[in-house]
Protein backbone atom coordinates (compact mmCIF):
# COMPACT_ATOMS: atom_id res chain seq x y z
CA UNK A 1 0.00 0.00 0.00
CA UNK A 2 3.69 2.60 -0.19
CA UNK A 3 2.57 2.84 -3.27
CA UNK A 4 -0.81 4.47 -3.12
CA UNK A 5 0.73 7.17 -0.41
CA UNK A 6 3.22 7.72 -3.19
CA UNK A 7 0.76 7.94 -5.91
CA UNK A 8 -1.15 10.16 -3.99
CA UNK A 9 1.74 12.47 -3.14
CA UNK A 10 2.82 12.53 -6.95
CA UNK A 11 -1.12 13.25 -7.71
CA UNK A 12 -1.03 16.29 -5.56
CA UNK A 13 1.73 17.62 -6.29
CA UNK A 14 1.00 17.38 -10.08
CA UNK A 15 -2.79 19.11 -9.24
CA UNK A 16 -0.64 22.00 -7.20
CA UNK A 17 1.49 22.82 -10.55
CA UNK A 18 -1.24 22.74 -12.39
CA UNK A 19 -3.42 25.06 -10.42
CA UNK A 20 -0.55 27.49 -10.23
CA UNK A 21 -0.39 27.96 -13.50
CA UNK A 22 -3.97 27.92 -15.15
CA UNK A 23 -3.85 24.03 -16.72
CA UNK A 24 -6.71 23.41 -18.15
CA UNK A 25 -5.55 19.82 -19.00
CA UNK A 26 -3.21 17.37 -17.93
CA UNK A 27 -2.10 15.12 -20.78
CA UNK A 28 1.05 13.62 -19.82
CA UNK A 29 3.39 13.17 -16.45
CA UNK A 30 7.13 11.20 -16.57
CA UNK A 31 7.65 10.08 -12.97
CA UNK A 32 11.76 9.18 -12.11
CA UNK A 33 11.40 6.26 -9.70
CA UNK A 34 14.68 5.41 -7.87
CA UNK A 35 15.42 1.82 -7.80
CA UNK A 36 16.05 1.95 -3.88
CA UNK A 37 12.21 3.02 -3.23
CA UNK A 38 11.41 -0.62 -4.37
CA UNK A 39 7.80 0.32 -5.93
CA UNK A 40 5.48 -1.85 -7.81
CA UNK A 41 4.98 0.34 -10.94
CA UNK A 42 1.92 -1.25 -11.86
CA UNK A 43 0.12 -1.09 -8.73
CA UNK A 44 1.36 3.10 -8.53
CA UNK A 45 0.38 4.12 -12.01
CA UNK A 46 -2.98 2.24 -11.19
CA UNK A 47 -3.26 4.50 -7.89
CA UNK A 48 -2.65 7.71 -9.83
CA UNK A 49 -5.31 6.66 -12.59
CA UNK A 50 -7.79 5.73 -9.74
CA UNK A 51 -6.72 9.33 -8.01
CA UNK A 52 -6.81 11.28 -11.18
CA UNK A 53 -10.57 9.83 -12.03
CA UNK A 54 -13.18 12.98 -12.49
CA UNK A 55 -10.21 15.48 -12.29
CA UNK A 56 -8.17 17.67 -15.18
CA UNK A 57 -5.40 14.71 -14.88
CA UNK A 58 -7.88 12.33 -16.01
CA UNK A 59 -6.96 10.18 -19.02
CA UNK A 60 -3.17 11.72 -18.71
CA UNK A 61 -0.36 9.53 -20.27
CA UNK A 62 1.66 8.51 -16.98
CA UNK A 63 5.24 7.04 -17.53
CA UNK A 64 7.50 5.46 -15.12
CA UNK A 65 11.35 5.90 -15.61
CA UNK A 66 13.22 3.52 -13.05
CA UNK A 67 16.90 5.06 -12.12
CA UNK A 68 19.45 2.08 -11.22
CA UNK A 69 20.81 2.65 -7.57
CA UNK A 70 24.34 2.82 -7.63
CA UNK A 71 26.64 2.91 -4.49
CA UNK A 72 30.48 4.07 -3.51
CA UNK A 73 32.24 3.78 -0.58
CA UNK A 74 34.14 7.05 0.14
CA UNK A 75 36.64 5.39 1.52
CA UNK A 76 38.27 2.36 -0.38
CA UNK A 77 36.46 3.78 -4.09
CA UNK A 78 34.56 0.67 -4.32
CA UNK A 79 31.49 0.95 -6.64
CA UNK A 80 28.67 -1.50 -6.29
CA UNK A 81 24.68 -2.21 -7.33
CA UNK A 82 21.37 -2.37 -5.21
CA UNK A 83 21.17 -6.17 -5.05
CA UNK A 84 24.50 -6.38 -3.72
CA UNK A 85 24.01 -3.93 -1.23
CA UNK A 86 20.15 -5.50 -0.53
CA UNK A 87 21.85 -8.75 0.18
CA UNK A 88 24.32 -7.30 2.33
CA UNK A 89 21.57 -5.34 4.26
CA UNK A 90 19.38 -8.48 4.71
CA UNK A 91 22.46 -10.80 5.82
CA UNK A 92 23.16 -8.18 8.88
CA UNK A 93 19.64 -6.54 9.75
CA UNK A 94 17.80 -8.43 12.62
CA UNK A 95 14.71 -10.14 11.69
CA UNK A 96 12.47 -7.76 14.15
CA UNK A 97 13.23 -4.83 11.74
CA UNK A 98 11.40 -5.95 8.91
CA UNK A 99 8.27 -4.43 8.54
CA UNK A 100 4.98 -7.11 7.67
CA UNK A 101 2.67 -5.57 5.14
CA UNK A 102 -1.14 -5.87 5.21
CA UNK A 103 -0.45 -8.98 2.67
CA UNK A 104 2.08 -10.73 5.42
CA UNK A 105 5.14 -10.08 3.08
CA UNK A 106 7.87 -8.56 5.20
CA UNK A 107 9.83 -5.63 3.87
CA UNK A 108 13.23 -4.09 4.21
CA UNK A 109 12.21 -0.73 6.10
CA UNK A 110 13.85 0.74 2.82
CA UNK A 111 10.93 0.50 0.87
CA UNK A 112 8.98 2.85 3.28
CA UNK A 113 12.01 5.53 4.07
CA UNK A 114 14.66 4.61 1.33
CA UNK A 115 17.33 7.19 3.01
CA UNK A 116 17.56 4.49 5.44
CA UNK A 117 20.03 3.34 3.55
CA UNK A 118 22.94 5.14 4.71
CA UNK A 119 21.97 4.11 8.04
CA UNK A 120 21.64 -0.12 7.60
CA UNK A 121 24.56 -0.31 4.42
CA UNK A 122 28.30 -0.47 4.76
CA UNK A 123 30.91 -1.40 1.84
CA UNK A 124 30.73 -4.77 0.95
CA UNK A 125 34.43 -4.82 0.29
CA UNK A 126 36.45 -2.56 3.03
CA UNK A 127 33.07 -2.45 5.70
CA UNK A 128 33.19 1.48 5.83
CA UNK A 129 30.00 2.82 6.56
CA UNK A 130 30.99 6.30 4.43
CA UNK A 131 29.34 5.48 1.19
CA UNK A 132 27.57 7.37 -1.03
CA UNK A 133 24.46 6.41 -2.95
CA UNK A 134 24.97 8.03 -6.45
CA UNK A 135 21.47 7.42 -8.00
CA UNK A 136 18.81 5.90 -7.53
CA UNK A 137 17.54 7.66 -4.26
CA UNK A 138 13.87 8.80 -4.96
CA UNK A 139 10.72 9.59 -7.22
CA UNK A 140 10.68 12.98 -8.83
CA UNK A 141 8.48 14.46 -11.13
CA UNK A 142 10.27 14.83 -14.47
CA UNK A 143 7.82 16.29 -16.63
CA UNK A 144 4.42 17.55 -16.95
CA UNK A 145 3.09 18.11 -20.48
CA UNK A 146 -0.54 20.40 -19.95
CA UNK A 147 -3.20 22.25 -22.08
CA UNK A 148 -3.59 25.67 -21.09
CA UNK B 1 7.57 25.65 -9.09
CA UNK B 2 6.99 21.65 -8.63
CA UNK B 3 6.52 20.87 -5.15
CA UNK B 4 7.72 17.38 -3.94
CA UNK B 5 5.25 14.66 -3.44
CA UNK B 6 7.00 13.86 -0.03
CA UNK B 7 5.84 17.62 0.87
CA UNK B 8 2.52 16.92 -0.75
CA UNK B 9 2.11 13.81 1.44
CA UNK B 10 3.45 15.63 4.89
CA UNK B 11 0.53 18.33 3.94
CA UNK B 12 -2.30 16.01 3.87
CA UNK B 13 -0.86 13.93 7.25
CA UNK B 14 -0.89 17.43 8.92
CA UNK B 15 -4.36 17.90 7.87
CA UNK B 16 -5.52 15.16 10.81
CA UNK B 17 -2.87 16.48 13.35
CA UNK B 18 -4.07 19.88 15.23
CA UNK B 19 -1.55 20.74 16.55
CA UNK B 20 2.40 20.31 16.63
CA UNK B 21 5.35 21.00 19.17
CA UNK B 22 8.51 21.29 18.40
CA UNK B 23 10.96 20.99 21.19
CA UNK B 24 14.33 22.22 20.13
CA UNK B 25 17.32 23.43 21.29
CA UNK B 26 21.15 25.00 20.30
CA UNK B 27 23.39 22.33 22.03
CA UNK B 28 23.09 18.50 22.66
CA UNK B 29 22.52 17.46 26.23
CA UNK B 30 20.43 19.92 27.45
CA UNK B 31 17.59 17.41 28.15
CA UNK B 32 15.68 17.99 25.53
CA UNK B 33 14.65 14.63 24.73
CA UNK B 34 13.24 14.09 28.47
CA UNK B 35 11.32 17.49 28.33
CA UNK B 36 9.26 15.99 24.81
CA UNK B 37 8.38 13.21 26.55
CA UNK B 38 6.67 14.95 29.75
CA UNK B 39 5.38 17.01 27.12
CA UNK B 40 3.70 14.99 25.20
CA UNK B 41 3.22 12.23 28.23
CA UNK B 42 1.61 15.03 30.33
CA UNK B 43 -0.40 15.82 26.96
CA UNK B 44 -1.94 11.72 26.56
CA UNK B 45 -2.75 12.07 30.27
CA UNK B 46 -4.99 14.92 29.85
CA UNK B 47 -6.62 12.58 27.44
CA UNK B 48 -5.41 14.25 24.00
CA UNK B 49 -4.67 12.01 21.45
CA UNK B 50 -0.77 12.57 20.97
CA UNK B 51 2.11 11.53 19.02
CA UNK B 52 5.42 11.73 19.40
CA UNK B 53 8.52 11.30 16.77
CA UNK B 54 12.48 11.19 17.77
CA UNK B 55 13.59 13.26 14.88
CA UNK B 56 17.05 12.80 16.08
CA UNK B 57 18.65 10.91 13.29
CA UNK B 58 22.48 10.21 14.66
CA UNK B 59 21.61 9.71 18.16
CA UNK B 60 18.12 8.46 19.29
CA UNK B 61 17.08 7.85 22.60
CA UNK B 62 13.33 8.70 23.34
CA UNK B 63 13.16 4.81 22.63
CA UNK B 64 15.24 4.24 26.14
CA UNK B 65 12.62 6.70 28.04
CA UNK B 66 9.73 5.03 26.27
CA UNK B 67 10.80 1.17 25.91
CA UNK B 68 8.08 0.73 24.23
CA UNK B 69 7.64 -2.57 21.46
CA UNK B 70 7.38 -1.49 17.85
CA UNK B 71 5.52 -3.65 16.07
CA UNK B 72 6.98 -3.32 12.78
CA UNK B 73 3.81 -3.69 10.71
CA UNK B 74 2.20 -1.56 8.29
CA UNK B 75 -0.99 -0.69 7.00
CA UNK B 76 -3.08 1.26 4.57
CA UNK B 77 -1.94 4.57 5.94
CA UNK B 78 1.55 3.89 6.81
CA UNK B 79 3.63 1.91 9.13
CA UNK B 80 1.78 1.38 12.48
CA UNK B 81 3.82 3.40 15.06
CA UNK B 82 4.54 1.93 18.42
CA UNK B 83 2.26 2.69 21.56
CA UNK B 84 2.66 3.31 25.01
CA UNK B 85 1.67 5.30 27.82
CA UNK B 86 -1.34 6.30 25.44
CA UNK B 87 1.12 7.98 22.92
CA UNK B 88 1.98 7.15 19.50
CA UNK B 89 5.61 7.22 19.41
CA UNK B 90 7.95 7.05 16.31
CA UNK B 91 11.94 6.64 15.87
CA UNK B 92 14.19 5.62 13.32
CA UNK B 93 15.68 3.60 16.21
CA UNK B 94 12.59 0.86 15.29
CA UNK B 95 14.51 0.32 11.91
CA UNK B 96 18.12 0.08 12.62
CA UNK B 97 19.95 -2.78 14.85
CA UNK B 98 20.57 -1.29 18.48
CA UNK B 99 24.19 0.17 18.66
CA UNK B 100 24.73 0.58 15.03
CA UNK B 101 25.93 3.70 13.69
CA UNK B 102 23.56 6.32 11.71
CA UNK B 103 26.01 7.96 9.42
CA UNK B 104 23.03 9.44 7.68
CA UNK B 105 24.34 12.11 4.96
CA UNK B 106 22.95 15.83 4.52
CA UNK B 107 20.35 15.72 2.24
CA UNK B 108 19.33 12.31 2.90
CA UNK B 109 18.81 13.63 6.72
CA UNK B 110 16.21 15.92 5.30
CA UNK B 111 14.02 13.69 3.59
CA UNK B 112 14.61 10.76 5.76
CA UNK B 113 13.13 12.55 8.74
CA UNK B 114 10.35 13.81 6.76
CA UNK B 115 9.64 10.25 5.80
CA UNK B 116 9.86 9.20 9.52
CA UNK B 117 6.47 11.30 9.70
CA UNK B 118 5.23 10.81 6.44
CA UNK B 119 5.39 7.25 6.29
CA UNK B 120 4.28 6.90 9.93
CA UNK B 121 0.12 5.93 10.37
CA UNK B 122 -0.62 8.77 13.24
CA UNK B 123 -4.22 8.94 12.86
CA UNK B 124 -5.82 11.62 14.14
CA UNK B 125 -4.05 13.77 16.75
CA UNK B 126 -4.76 16.28 18.62
CA UNK B 127 -1.00 16.73 19.33
CA UNK B 128 2.17 15.38 17.92
CA UNK B 129 4.94 16.32 19.75
CA UNK B 130 8.74 16.63 17.70
CA UNK B 131 11.67 15.85 19.47
CA UNK B 132 13.81 17.65 17.34
CA UNK B 133 17.66 17.36 16.95
CA UNK B 134 19.98 19.81 18.36
CA UNK B 135 21.29 22.48 15.91
CA UNK B 136 20.08 23.95 12.93
CA UNK B 137 21.11 21.18 10.64
CA UNK B 138 19.36 20.01 7.06
CA UNK B 139 16.97 17.96 9.35
CA UNK B 140 15.79 20.77 11.55
CA UNK B 141 15.36 22.66 8.66
CA UNK B 142 13.30 20.00 6.36
CA UNK B 143 10.76 19.63 9.72
CA UNK B 144 10.46 23.36 10.07
CA UNK B 145 9.08 23.43 6.59
CA UNK B 146 7.06 20.18 6.79
CA UNK B 147 5.05 21.50 9.74
CA UNK B 148 4.60 25.03 8.68
CA UNK B 149 1.76 26.18 9.45
CA UNK B 150 0.88 24.14 12.41
CA UNK B 151 4.58 24.20 14.31
CA UNK B 152 5.20 25.58 17.16
CA UNK B 153 8.47 25.62 19.07
CA UNK B 154 9.63 25.46 22.77
CA UNK B 155 13.25 26.20 23.26
CA UNK B 156 15.30 24.35 25.99
CA UNK B 157 18.37 25.64 27.89
CA UNK B 158 20.36 25.95 30.28
CA UNK B 159 21.50 28.69 32.58
CA UNK B 160 25.11 28.86 31.23
CA UNK B 161 26.35 31.97 29.34
CA UNK B 162 27.81 29.32 26.79
CA UNK B 163 24.92 28.99 25.44
CA UNK B 164 23.27 32.36 24.77
CA UNK B 165 24.97 32.12 21.31
CA UNK B 166 23.48 28.77 20.01
CA UNK B 167 20.32 29.45 21.22
CA UNK B 168 20.39 33.34 19.64
CA UNK B 169 20.82 31.31 16.19
CA UNK B 170 18.14 28.98 16.83
CA UNK B 171 15.49 31.48 17.74
CA UNK B 172 16.71 33.50 14.48
CA UNK B 173 16.64 30.55 12.59
CA UNK B 174 12.54 30.17 13.80
CA UNK B 175 11.97 33.72 13.24
CA UNK B 176 13.05 33.90 9.65
CA UNK B 177 11.32 30.76 9.02
CA UNK B 178 7.54 32.03 10.97
CA UNK B 179 7.71 29.08 13.34
CA UNK B 180 6.31 30.77 16.43
CA UNK B 181 7.99 30.41 19.70
CA UNK B 182 6.01 29.26 22.74
CA UNK B 183 8.37 29.90 25.34
CA UNK B 184 11.74 29.03 26.75
CA UNK B 185 12.65 26.29 29.06
CA UNK B 186 15.69 26.59 31.51
CA UNK B 187 16.56 22.70 31.95
CA UNK B 188 19.62 21.55 34.81
CA UNK B 189 18.86 25.42 36.69
CA UNK B 190 19.68 23.70 40.06
CA UNK B 191 20.07 21.07 42.23
CA UNK B 192 18.43 20.34 45.30
CA UNK B 193 21.14 19.26 48.23
CA UNK B 194 19.34 18.22 52.08
CA UNK B 195 15.90 20.41 51.06
CA UNK B 196 17.74 23.42 49.98
CA UNK B 197 17.35 24.89 46.56
CA UNK B 198 21.13 25.33 44.56
CA UNK B 199 21.67 27.67 41.42
CA UNK B 200 24.31 25.78 39.11
CA UNK B 201 25.39 29.30 37.67
CA UNK B 202 25.21 32.60 38.94
CA UNK B 203 22.86 33.73 36.40
CA UNK B 204 20.24 32.57 33.79
CA UNK B 205 21.19 32.80 30.11
CA UNK B 206 17.37 31.75 29.63
CA UNK B 207 15.96 34.79 31.13
CA UNK B 208 18.48 36.87 29.05
CA UNK B 209 17.49 35.77 26.46
CA UNK B 210 13.57 35.89 26.89
CA UNK B 211 13.86 39.23 27.66
CA UNK B 212 15.77 40.10 24.56
CA UNK B 213 14.32 38.47 21.96
CA UNK B 214 10.74 38.88 23.97
CA UNK B 215 10.38 35.07 24.44
CA UNK B 216 8.41 33.31 27.45
CA UNK B 217 10.17 32.11 30.17
CA UNK B 218 8.15 28.98 30.73
CA UNK B 219 9.92 28.23 33.93
CA UNK B 220 13.39 26.42 34.81
CA UNK B 221 14.03 22.49 35.85
CA UNK B 222 16.14 21.18 38.37
CA UNK B 223 18.86 18.79 37.25
CA UNK B 224 17.42 15.48 39.55
CA UNK B 225 19.25 12.17 39.48
CA UNK B 226 15.36 10.83 40.40
CA UNK B 227 14.25 11.14 36.43
CA UNK B 228 17.35 8.81 35.52
CA UNK B 229 16.61 6.52 38.79
CA UNK B 230 12.45 6.52 37.22
CA UNK B 231 13.77 5.42 33.71
CA UNK B 232 16.37 2.79 34.56
CA UNK B 233 12.98 0.99 36.84
CA UNK B 234 10.96 1.22 33.82
CA UNK B 235 9.31 4.94 34.69
CA UNK B 236 8.81 8.09 32.68
CA UNK B 237 10.46 11.54 34.05
CA UNK B 238 7.16 12.21 34.80
CA UNK B 239 7.49 9.61 37.73
CA UNK B 240 9.78 11.62 39.79
CA UNK B 241 8.39 12.86 41.78
CA UNK B 242 10.53 16.30 42.14
CA UNK B 243 9.95 16.45 38.14
CA UNK B 244 6.29 16.14 37.84
CA UNK B 245 6.17 18.46 40.51
CA UNK B 246 8.83 21.12 38.95
CA UNK B 247 7.24 20.49 35.55
CA UNK B 248 3.23 20.78 36.02
CA UNK B 249 3.55 24.88 36.47
CA UNK B 250 5.31 24.71 33.11
CA UNK B 251 3.15 22.60 31.39
CA UNK B 252 0.31 24.64 32.33
CA UNK B 253 1.91 27.75 30.89
CA UNK B 254 2.37 25.51 27.73
CA UNK B 255 -1.24 24.60 27.50
CA UNK B 256 -2.47 28.05 27.81
CA UNK B 257 -0.29 28.67 25.12
CA UNK B 258 -1.14 26.40 22.36
CA UNK B 259 -4.81 25.98 23.69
Amino acid sequence: MHEWSLAEGIYRAVLEFAESHNVKKILEVEIKVGELMQLDLELMKEAIVTLAQGSIMEGAKIEFSVEKAEFRCEKCGYEWNFETAKKEIKRRISKDKLIKDEAGSLDLPLHYIPDLVYALAICPRCGSSNILVTSGRDVKIQKIMVKK
Amino acid sequence: MKKSPGLELAKKKLQKIANVVLVASGKGGVGKTMISSAIALSLARMNFKTGILDADLHGPSLHKILNCEFPAKSGAEGIIPCTIYGLKFMSIAFFVNENTPLPIRGDAKASLVRDLFVQTDWGELDYLVVDLPPGTGDEVLSLLTTFDPKGRAVIVSTPSLLSISVVERLINLLKREGVPIIGLIENMSYVYHDGEKIHLFKCSSSKILSRKYDIKFLGALPLDPGVEEAIVNGGTPLDSKLFAKEFRPIMKKIIEIIG
